[in-house]
């Protein structure tokens, strides 16, 4: 009666609740490193960038649609004759190109955040007035 | 399909598991030396999520090379079950702490320069 998510739902709500914990956490990343990287310039930015959007990608649109059962893992597609191998292979390139590659980018961009303060997009306003 | 594009996408995926635990590896580098620089409790629970996220990451990639379909049934169901069901407890809840203490850095930095980083 009730699909893979619903029944799940019903059965185990920790599992259930595993893919928007995991949807909610790609989106606030992205959130985070558009906020923490919208006023800097050079590589760090985007860097950073680069990974929270991969990251969001695959952790709010392809692990979702894995856990959901829309999509077939590449594993799985003997057990289902009636899937396209080349669309599975698809979705399993998109996936381990956008977390690994996310993760890599990531990395690499708070890594060099973390080495100094990045220098500002614009120039700052100097003012004589006492704030 | 090349066999040996094969072989790094789908069949193994080495080169790419590889640069996936790189990458949590520069983000826990990151995680510290922002830690020793302002010796916040942010950059700490950025460490920890991402030591945690490199630990279930590794775990599952054991998992992956130790249990195949010749060798499943050796093994106690009870083991396979808390194999397979911690690193991904482990991965879940370290990605929720790295989320939370690059939060709370932002905010922080936010409010100690409006204008910028």
């Amino acid at each position: 009666m009730l699909g893979p998510p619903l029944a799940t739902l019903m059965t185990d709500p920790l599992a259930a609740m595993r893919p928007v914990f995991l949807i909610l956490m790609g989106l606030s990343l992205l959130l985070v490193a558009w906020r923490l990287t919208r006023r800097s310039r050079g590589w760090c930015g985007r860097f950073l960038m680069t990974g929270a959007i991969l990251l969001a990608i695959g952790y709010a649109l392809v692990l979702p649609l894995y856990e959901a059962r829309v999509l077939v893992p590449i594993s799985m597609i003997t057990y289902y004759p009636n899937a396209d191998a080349g669309i599975a292979l698809g979705w399993h390139l998109l996936k381990v190109v956008s977390m690994n590659g996310g993760w890599l980018f990531f990395g690499t961009g708070l890594a060099i955040m973390a080495h100094g303060p990045s220098p500002l997009r614009r120039n700052p306003q100097f003012s004589i007035v006492r704030p | 399909m090349n066999p040996v594009l094969f072989e790094i996408f789908v069949n193994q995926a080495l080169v790419l598991d590889l640069f996936g635990v790189i990458g949590l590896g520069l983000v826990a580098f990151g995680a510290i030396r922002l830690a020793a620089r302002f010796g916040s409790i942010n950059a700490r629970m950025m460490t920890w999520g991402a030591l945690a996220l490199i630990l279930g990451r590794v775990g599952i990639l054991a998992y992956g090379a130790i249990v195949t379909p010749s060798n499943f049934m050796e093994f106690d169901p009870t083991l396979l079950s808390v194999g397979k069901n911690l690193p991904i407890g482990l991965m879940t809840l370290g990605l929720g702490m790295l989320v939370v203490g690059f939060w709370s850095h932002e905010r922080d930095l936010s409010e100690a320069a409006p204008d910028g980083v």
